[in-house]
C-alpha cells in the first residue's frame, strides 16, 4: 500500500469515525428516554434477581441429583482408565461438582485472554 | 468514590448510543435494536456486574455481537417461514398485485444518491448495511469503537486473521461505495 493511499484511507477513516459520532450524538429525545429506561431496567432487574443462596432448597437439591446422575452417567460411559477420554472425564465432573456458574466455562477463553493480557500489561 | 451499581450506570450510559447505532445499522430497526441493546445491558449487569470494571467493556459488545447474530438468525428463519406461507397462499387464490404497491418508490435512495444528495448519515448507513454481517461488525468495532485485533477477535469469537481479512474487505467496499461518489 503506498503512503498517499493510506493517506487517503486515513482521511476516509476520520470522515466516517466523525459521521458516526453525529449520528449518536444527535439521536432523537424518544430513543435517548427509552436507552435511558432500558439502561433503568437492566440495573433494576438486577437488584431484583435472586441469589443462589436465596433459591429454594428443593431446587438445589433437584440439581445435586441431577449432576449425580449426570456424573455417574459420564464415569460408566467412560470407564477405561487409559487415555485421553479418561482424563476428560474428570475434567467434566470438575465442571459439573464447581460451584461457578455454568456460562462462566463457557467463557474460559475469553478469561484465559483477559489474564494474559494482564500479564502482557505488567 | 463509586458504588459498583453507579459504576455499571455510568460505564452504560458511556456505550449505549454507540451499541444502539451499531445494532440500528446491523437490524435496520429503531424498535429491535432497543431490545438488543436492552438485552445486552440486562445480561452484562445479570451475569458479569461482579467482574472488575476493566472487563465490562469488551464482554459487553461480546453480549452485543451475540445477541445481534441470534437477531439475524431469528429473522431468516421468520422470512423463511413467510416466504413459505407467501408460496401456499399464491397456490391457493390467485391474488391480482396492487400496481401501487409494486411501483418503485421515487424518493427511495440507494448509497450513492445520498452521498450525492449530501446525506452522510443515511449514505453511510446504507453502504454499512450492504456489508456482509461480519464485515460490518468488524469494521465498526475496529475504526468506531477503537478495539485492537485481538480485542475484536475476542468479542466476535474469531481469529485475528479473521478480522483483518473482514476489515480490509469492509474499507475496501465502503471506499468505492462512498468516497468515489462523493460530490
Amino acid at each position: 500500500m503506498t503512503q498517499d493511499n493510506n493517506d487517503h484511507e486515513s482521511v476516509f477513516l476520520d470522515r466516517v469515525r466523525r459521521t458516526l459520532d453525529d449520528s449518536a450524538d444527535n439521536l432523537d429525545a424518544r430513543t435517548l428516554s427509552q436507552l435511558t429506561q432500558a439502561r433503568h431496567r437492566a440495573l433494576e432487574k438486577a437488584k431484583s434477581k435472586p441469589s443462589l443462596h436465596r433459591r429454594p432448597f428443593w431446587l438445589s437439591l433437584a440439581g445435586l441429583v441431577t449432576a449425580a446422575a449426570v456424573v455417574f452417567l459420564a464415569i460408566f460411559l467412560t470407564r477405561d482408565p487409559s487415555g485421553p477420554q479418561h482424563y476428560s472425564a474428570i475434567e467434566d465432573v470438575e465442571i459439573l461438582a464447581a460451584s461457578e456458574n455454568p456460562e462462566f466455562f463457557a467463557d474460559m477463553e475469553f478469561y484465559a485472554w483477559l489474564a494474559e493480557e494482564m500479564e502482557d500489561a505488567g | 468514590m463509586l458504588d459498583s451499581s453507579q459504576s455499571m450506570e455510568r460505564f452504560l450510559a458511556s456505550v449505549e448510543r454507540r451499541a444502539f447505532r451499531m445494532a440500528q445499522i446491523a437490524t435496520n430497526s429503531t424498535d429491535d435494536a432497543l431490545d438488543i441493546v436492552q438485552e445486552a445491558m440486562l445480561n452484562l449487569v445479570k451475569r458479569y456486574g461482579a467482574k472488575p470494571e476493566e472487563e465490562w467493556k469488551p464482554l459487553f459488545y461480546r453480549i452485543l455481537v451475540n445477541s445481534i447474530r441470534d437477531w439475524y438468525r431469528r429473522t431468516r428463519v421468520r422470512n423463511r417461514w413467510r416466504s413459505w406461507m407467501q408460496t401456499i397462499g399464491k397456490a391457493n387464490e390467485v391474488e391480482a398485485l396492487d400496481p401501487i404497491e409494486s411501483f418503485p418508490d421515487p424518493a427511495a435512495h440507494n448509497p450513492e444518491d445520498q452521498v450525492i444528495i449530501g446525506d452522510s448519515v443515511a449514505a453511510l448507513d446504507s453502504a454499512l448495511r450492504i456489508l456482509p454481517p461480519r464485515q460490518q461488525q468488524a469494521f465498526l468495532l475496529r475504526a468506531w469503537e477503537d478495539l485492537s485485533v485481538r480485542e475484536t477477535a475476542v468479542v466476535m469469537r474469531c481469529s485475528a486473521g479473521s478480522v483483518k481479512t473482514h476489515y480490509a474487505r469492509a474499507v475496501r467496499t465502503l471506499r468505492k461505495l462512498l468516497e468515489d461518489h462523493r460530490p
